[in-house]
C-alpha cells in the first residue's frame, strides 16, 4: 500500500496552473487540468531542470530548457530531445486536501537519486 | 481561438500597423533586426496557414527568452540587430535550367559545380537568396510518389504531412538558435519518400547567401517511409562579405522501420559568417540514418547532427570532417542517444587546424536504461598544422545500462617532419606534400561521399592550403 | 583536547566569521593566518553552492549538502603511544603499508604522531600543520593556499577559512625515504574534519605518503573536506596515495593539486570507495619541463554510493609527460562520474599526455556511470590521446575461466579482479595492493545476490 502524504490544499491550484512541493525530499511538480490534479517528479529526464518551470498547456508540460513535452497523466515523453517518460505520482484529495503517493522511480540524471539512507 | 490570441497579444492586427498591403509594405521597408511584424510579414507573404504564423511567433518569443549560449564558440560579436531575417529574390521559380537567371548562372559557374550537377544531377532544388529559384524532379519518382520540393512548397502543397512532422524532433525551445530558424525559416527542402522506395541518385540543393549581411534561415525535413532509401545532398559555398553574417538552418530526419537516410553536407561558408545550426534525426526499428559533414568555412561553426535511435536495432553513423584555417573556430561533433536495444552507432571526426584556427569536437553518447545490447564506438582524430592551432576534445559519454559496449578513443598529432620529407623526395614541393597529407587524412570521409563532392572537397582543401607553407 | 576546553562557539553547529577566528585563536595562530582565514570566510560566503546547473557538477547533486549542519571542531583524546589509539586505527595502521613515520588526525586534532629517529636526523620534518606554523612558520606560509587556494571553489574557501589538524610534510634536498610515510584521518562523531595536506619534497629528494581517511559508519551525516598540496623540486619525486575509505554517512570533498620542478616525477593514485557522496578534484601541474605525472585512480561504487573524479593534466612547459589511466567499478544504483582535462598551454611543445578511462557495470542496470575524457590542446608538436570504454564483465573471458573448472561467482571475481590489476599492479607497495584487494572483495561480496555478470 504506497504511502500518501499530505501536500497542500485542493484550492491551492487552480486550473492550469502547476506548481512545485517537496514531498519527503524531493521536488514534486502538482498541476491541475481542468480540475483534475496530476502529479509527477519534477526533473526533467532529459537534463536537469524543474518542469514546472515550463509551460502547463492542456495536459502537457512543457520543459523550460529544451522544449521536451510530456503528458502530465502518463508521464509519457512526447517530443524530443526526451525519451524517457517522467515519474508519475498518484493522487487523492481527501477532506480539501492533497495528498501524493510517490512513485518509486526516479529520473535517473546522475543527481538526486536519493542518497539519504533513511 | 489562440491563434488570434497570439496575434493580439504581440499586437499584431494588421489595423494596428496599417499594413492592409503587406506586401507592399514589406517591399518599401526591408529592415535589419527581428521582431513580430518581421515574423508576421514572413508568414503573410507565405501566405502561411494560421498554425504556422503561430508556431513562428511563439518560437520568437522562445528566442528572446533563451539566453545566447557561453559555451563553444564565441558569440559575443553576433548582432542580432544588424541582420536582415528575410530578402525575397525578384525571380520568381524557375522550372528549369533554361529559366535560371544568368547572373545567378554565373556565381554557380564561379564556383566550378553545376557542371557535375547537370550532368549527374537528376533533381535540383537550389536556394539563392532565401528563396528556391530552381527546382526539378524527375519524373518517375514523382510517379512513385516521392516529394521533393521547397519548404514554403511542401508547406503549401502537403500541409498535413507537414504539420504531423514539423518541429516535432527539434521543438522551437530546444535552443536559442532553432528558435530563431523556427521564427524566421525560409526556403530549405522538404522530402517524403514513400515506403519501400529506394531514390538511387543523391538529391541535392545547393544554398548560398548572396546579399551582404543577410541571414539564411533554411528548414528541411526529411521523412523516409518503412523501408526506403533516400541521399540528400546539402552544400554551401559562399563569397566573402566583409561584415559578418549568420546562418542557422533547422534539418529534422525521420527514418521509419527498416528506413535509411543518408545526409551529407559540405560547408564552405565565407569566413566572416556564423554558422549555428541544429540538426537531429530518429531512427526506428531497424532504421539508419548517417550524417557526413564536412565544415570548411564560416567564421564560427555550431553544429553536432544528432541521431536518436528509438527503435530496436537502428544504426547512427556521423561522420564529421572539419578544418579551421586562421581565425575560425570549428565547434562540430555529433550527438547518439540509445533508446532501444540492440541499436548501434559510431561517430568519426576529423579535424584539421592551422594557423590561429581552432577546431573542437564536442559530442554526447548517451545509452538508456533498457537499451541493452548496445554497441558504439566513438572515434576522433585531429591534426595540427601550426603551433599556434588548437584543438578540442569534450565528448559526454552517459552510460545507463550494463549490457553495452562504448568506446571512445581521440588521438591528436601533427604532420610527420618523415612523412613530408618522404613526399618531397619523391619531387613533390612542401605544400603539395603537405596537402597530400591533410586529403590523406580526410580520406576516410571523403570516400563516404559521391565522387563529384570528393574532388570538390579535396579541390577546397587544397585551396584553403594555399600558402599554408613558408 | 578535553571537549569542555574548546570555545562554546565551535562546540555549537554551522560555521560563521566567529568561529573561524574562535578556531585561529584556539591553535594561537599568527596574525597573517587569522586574516587569511576570515578573507577565505567571506570567499565562501559570497561563493553559491554549486548546483546541476554548473557544468562541474551537473551529475552530482550536493543539495542536500548543508554546512550548517555540521559540528566546525570536534576535539580528541591525546594519546601518548600507538597501543592508546582507537582499536580500528590501530588495525588501519598494522593492515597497511610499513611506515617509517605516522600521524593519525582524530576528529579535528591530531591525536599520535611519531618520526623514525633517523628520519628526523636527516631532516625529514613530519607535524600537523598547527604545529608546522609554530616551528616552521615561514617555509608554511611561503607555500600553504598557493596551489589550492580559496578561490579555486566553493570548498577551497571553507577549507582555507576552517581547517584543522592536516599534515606537513618536509623532505629535504637530496634525502631519500624508503619506507612510506602515513597519515590516516579518523572520524568517530557526526560532525566534520577539515584536514589540509602539504608536502614539500625539496630538489633531488623522494618520498611516498599515504593519506587514508576512515570512520566509524554512522546514520547522520559527516562532512569531509580536505585540501592536498604538493610540491616536487627539480628531480624529486614523490608517490602520493590518497585512500578514502569514509563510512556511508560521510560526505568528502577533496582538491588535491601538484606542481612538479624540472625533471620531477610524482605518481599518484586516488582511491575512492567509501564515503556516502564523494568528489575528488587531482589536478597535476606540470610546471617545468622533463616533468613526469602518473595519475592512477580506482573507484568502486555500490548501494547508492556517488563517487565523482575530477582531474586535470595541465601541461604549461614543454617536454612534460603525463600518464593518467582511472578505472572504475559500479554495481546496484551508484553513480559514478569521471571528468578528465588534458590541457596543453601554448608554448608547451613536445608534450606526451595520455589518459584512459574505464568502467565495468557490475550485475544492474540501475548503476549510471558517466566518463568525459576532454582535451584541449594549444600547441603543435604534442602526442596526445584518450581513451574511454563502459561495458560489463565479457562474456567471454567468464567462458575461458569457466572452462577451466572455475565456478562461475569465482570466475566473475576474478575478472574484476583483473580489471582493477591494471591499476594496482603499477603500484609497488606490497601491503597497500593487499588493502586494496580485500576492500574490493569486500565491494564484489557485499550483499551479492545476482551473478556480478
Amino acid at each position: 500500500m504506497a504511502e500518501f502524504h499530505k501536500v497542500t490544499k485542493a484550492d491551492e491550484i487552480a486550473p492550469g496552473e502547476v506548481k512545485q512541493y517537496q514531498v519527503e525530499g524531493r521536488p514534486v511538480a502538482l498541476c491541475n487540468v481542468e480540475g483534475e490534479l496530476y502529479a509527477f517528479e519534477d526533473i526533467c529526464t532529459h537534463q536537469f531542470t524543474h518542469l514546472s518551470e515550463g509551460g502547463l498547456e492542456g495536459g502537457q508540460i512543457k520543459c523550460p530548457l529544451h522544449g521536451a513535452k510530456f503528458d502530465v497523466k502518463t508521464g509519457k515523453a512526447l517530443s524530443l530531445p526526451a525519451v524517457k517518460p517522467v515519474p508519475t505520482h498518484e493522487v487523492k484529495v481527501e477532506d480539501g486536501h492533497v495528498y501524493v503517493a510517490l512513485n518509486p522511480k526516479r529520473v535517473k540524471i546522475g543527481g538526486g537519486r536519493g542518497r539519504r539512507r533513511r | 481561438m489562440p491563434e488570434d490570441r497570439t496575434i493580439q497579444e504581440l499586437g499584431l492586427d494588421e489595423y494596428k500597423f496599417g499594413f492592409h498591403d503587406p506586401e507592399e509594405y514589406f517591399f518599401k521597408t526591408p529592415r535589419k533586426g527581428i521582431d513580430p511584424e518581421i515574423v508576421a510579414m514572413i508568414s503573410k507573404h507565405k501566405n502561411e496557414p494560421e498554425w504556422m504564423l503561430e508556431f513562428r511567433l511563439n518560437a520568437l518569443k522562445s528566442f528572446w527568452e533563451k539566453p545566447t549560449p557561453q559555451w563553444g564558440g564565441n558569440l559575443n560579436e553576433l548582432n542580432f540587430d544588424e541582420i536582415y531575417y528575410y530578402i525575397r529574390p525578384m525571380e520568381n521559380q524557375g522550372r528549369s535550367w533554361d529559366d535560371v537567371p544568368e547572373d545567378i548562372k554565373n556565381t554557380f559557374e564561379r564556383l566550378g559545380i553545376p557542371q557535375a550537377e547537370r550532368e549527374t544531377l537528376a533533381g535540383v532544388g537550389a536556394q539563392y537568396e532565401s528563396e528556391v529559384v530552381y527546382h526539378s524532379l524527375k519524373e518517375e519518382w514523382e510517379k512513385s510518389g516521392v516529394i521533393f520540393t521547397d519548404m514554403d512548397s511542401g508547406l503549401r502543397e502537403h500541409e498535413d504531412l507537414v504539420r504531423e512532422y514539423f518541429g516535432t524532433i527539434i521543438p522551437p525551445d530546444d535552443n536559442k538558435f532553432a528558435a530563431l530558424n523556427s521564427a524566421v525559416w525560409s526556403g530549405g527542402s522538404f522530402v517524403y519518400v514513400p515506403p519501400g522506395v529506394h531514390i538511387d541518385i543523391p538529391l541535392q540543393a545547393y544554398f548560398r547567401i548572396n546579399a551582404e549581411n543577410m541571414g539564411q534561415f533554411e528548414r528541411t525535413l526529411i521523412i523516409a517511409d518503412e523501408g526506403s532509401y533516400v541521399h540528400y545532398i546539402e552544400g554551401c559555398t559562399a563569397p566573402t562579405y566583409t561584415t559578418n553574417s549568420l546562418h542557422s538552418a533547422v534539418v529534422e530526419l525521420i527514418a521509419k522501420p527498416n528506413a535509411r537516410i543518408r545526409y551529407s553536407t559540405i560547408q564552405n561558408w565565407s569566413h566572416n559568417t556564423y554558422n549555428l545550426v541544429t540538426k537531429r534525426a530518429v531512427a526506428y526499428e531497424d532504421a539508419t540514418v548517417e550524417w557526413v559533414d564536412g565544415n570548411l568555412g564560416s567564421k564560427l561553426t555550431m553544429k553536432y547532427p544528432a541521431v536518436y535511435l528509438m527503435g530496436e536495432g537502428a544504426r547512427g553513423e556521423i561522420l564529421s570532417v572539419a578544418y579551421a584555417g586562421d581565425g575560425q573556430h570549428q565547434d562540430a561533433g555529433g550527438k547518439v542517444v540509445h533508446a532501444a536495444p540492440n541499436t548501434s552507432s559510431l561517430i568519426t571526426s576529423k579535424s584539421i587546424s592551422r594557423g590561429t584556427g581552432r577546431s573542437t569536437y564536442r559530442g554526447l553518447l548517451k545509452v538508456h536504461e533498457g537499451a541493452e545490447g548496445s554497441k558504439s564506438r566513438v572515434e576522433c582524430d585531429a591534426l595540427l598544422l601550426d603551433e599556434n592551432a588548437r584543438t578540442d576534445t569534450y565528448p559526454y559519454i552517459e552510460i545507463e545500462e550494463k549490457k553495452v559496449n562504448t568506446e571512445h578513443e581521440a588521438t591528436v598529432s601533427k604532420v610527420g617532419e618523415d612523412q613530408l620529407f618522404y613526399l618531397m623526395s619523391r619531387g613533390l614541393s612542401e605544400e603539395e606534400a603537405m596537402a597530400m597529407v591533410v586529403n590523406g587524412f580526410i580520406e576516410p570521409i571523403a570516400k563516404e561521399l559521391p565522387l563529384e563532392y570528393a574532388i570538390e572537397l579535396n579541390r577546397l582543401i587544397q585551396l584553403e592550403m594555399e600558402g599554408s607553407v613558408g | 583536547m578535553q571537549q569542555k576546553d574548546v570555545p562554546a562557539v565551535l562546540r555549537s553547529k554551522g560555521i560563521s566569521a566567529e568561529v573561524v577566528e574562535a578556531l585561529s585563536n584556539l591553535k594561537n595562530e599568527p596574525a597573517w593566518l587569522t586574516g587569511k582565514r576570515l578573507e577565505a570566510w567571506r570567499t565562501f560566503e559570497k561563493t553559491p553552492m554549486p548546483t546541476l546547473r554548473d557544468e562541474a557538477w551537473r551529475y552530482t547533486d550536493i543539495s542536500d549538502v548543508r554546512i550548517e549542519d555540521f559540528l566546525p571542531y570536534a576535539p580528541s583524546p591525546d594519546v601518548t603511544s600507538e597501543g592508546d589509539l582507537p582499536e580500528a586505527v590501530q588495525k588501519l595502521i598494522n593492515e597497511g603499508e610499513e611506515n617509517s613515520a605516522l600521524l593519525v588526525q582524530h576528529n579535528s586534532e591530531t591525536a599520535y604522531s611519531r618520526v623514525d629517529e633517523e628520519l628526523a636526523r636527516r631532516g625529514v620534518i613530519f607535524t600537523d600543520l598547527h604545529t608546522a606554523l609554530e616551528e616552521h612558520e615561514e617555509i608554511v606560509k611561503e607555500h600553504l593556499f598557493k596551489l589550492v587556494p580559496e578561490d579555486y571553489d566553493k570548498f577551497a574557501a571553507l577549507s582555507a577559512a576552517a581547517f584543522s589538524g592536516g599534515s606537513f610534510l618536509f623532505v629535504p634536498r637530496g634525502v631519500d625515504v624508503e619506507v612510506p610515510i602515513q597519515s590516516y584521518r579518523w572520524l568517530d562523531v557526526v560532525g566534520s574534519i577539515m584536514p589540509r595536506t602539504l608536502v614539500l619534497v625539496e630538489e633531488g629528494a623522494s618520498v611516498t605518503y599515504i593519506d587514508e581517511y576512515a570512520s566509524v559508519d554512522d546514520e547522520e551525516p559527516a562532512f569531509s573536506n580536505g585540501a592536498v598540496e604538493l610540491f616536487v623540486g627539480e628531480g624529486a619525486q614523490l608517490r602520493y596515495v590518497s585512500l578514502q575509505n569514509w563510512g556511508r554517512n560521510v560526505m568528502h570533498f577533496n582538491t588535491i593539486r601538484s606542481s612538479t620542478g624540472k625533471d620531477a616525477t610524482i605518481n599518484s593514485l586516488v582511491v575512492s570507495l567509501g564515503s556516502q557522496l564523494s568528489r575528488t578534484n587531482v589536478e597535476a601541474g606540470l610546471t617545468a619541463s622533463g616533468g613526469d605525472s602518473e595519475m592512477l585512480g580506482l573507484y568502486f561504487a555500490d548501494s547508492n554510493q556517488v563517487l565523482d573524479h575530477h582531474t586535470l593534466q595541465d601541461h604549461i612547459s614543454p617536454n612534460a609527460h603525463s600518464d593518467l589511466l582511472y578505472k572504475g567499478a559500479l554495481r546496484d544504483e551508484s553513480l559514478a562520474v569521471f571528468s578528465g582535462l588534458i590541457r596543453v598551454e601554448r608554448g608547451a611543445q613536445k608534450t606526451d599526455a595520455y589518459q584512459t578511462n574505464r568502467n565495468l557495470i557490475l550485475g544492474t542496470d540501475e548503476a549510471f556511470a558517466i566518463s568525459l575524457p576532454n582535451l584541449e590542446i594549444m600547441a603543435d608538436d604534442v602526442k596526445c590521446s584518450h581513451g574511454s570504454t563502459t561495458g560489463q564483465v565479457d562474456e567471454v573471458e567468464l567462458f575461458y575461466l569457466m572452462s577451466r573448472g572455475i565456478p562461475r561467482k569465482e570466475a566473475e571475481k576474478l575478472v574484476v579482479f583483473g580489471f582493477f590489476g591494471e591499476v594496482t599492479s603499477r603500484i609497488p607497495l606490497l601491503g597497500l595492493k593487499e588493502k586494496l584487494d580485500r576492500a574490493i572483495e569486500g565491494k564484489i561480496g557485499l550483499g551479492f545476490e545476482e551473478r556480478v555478470a
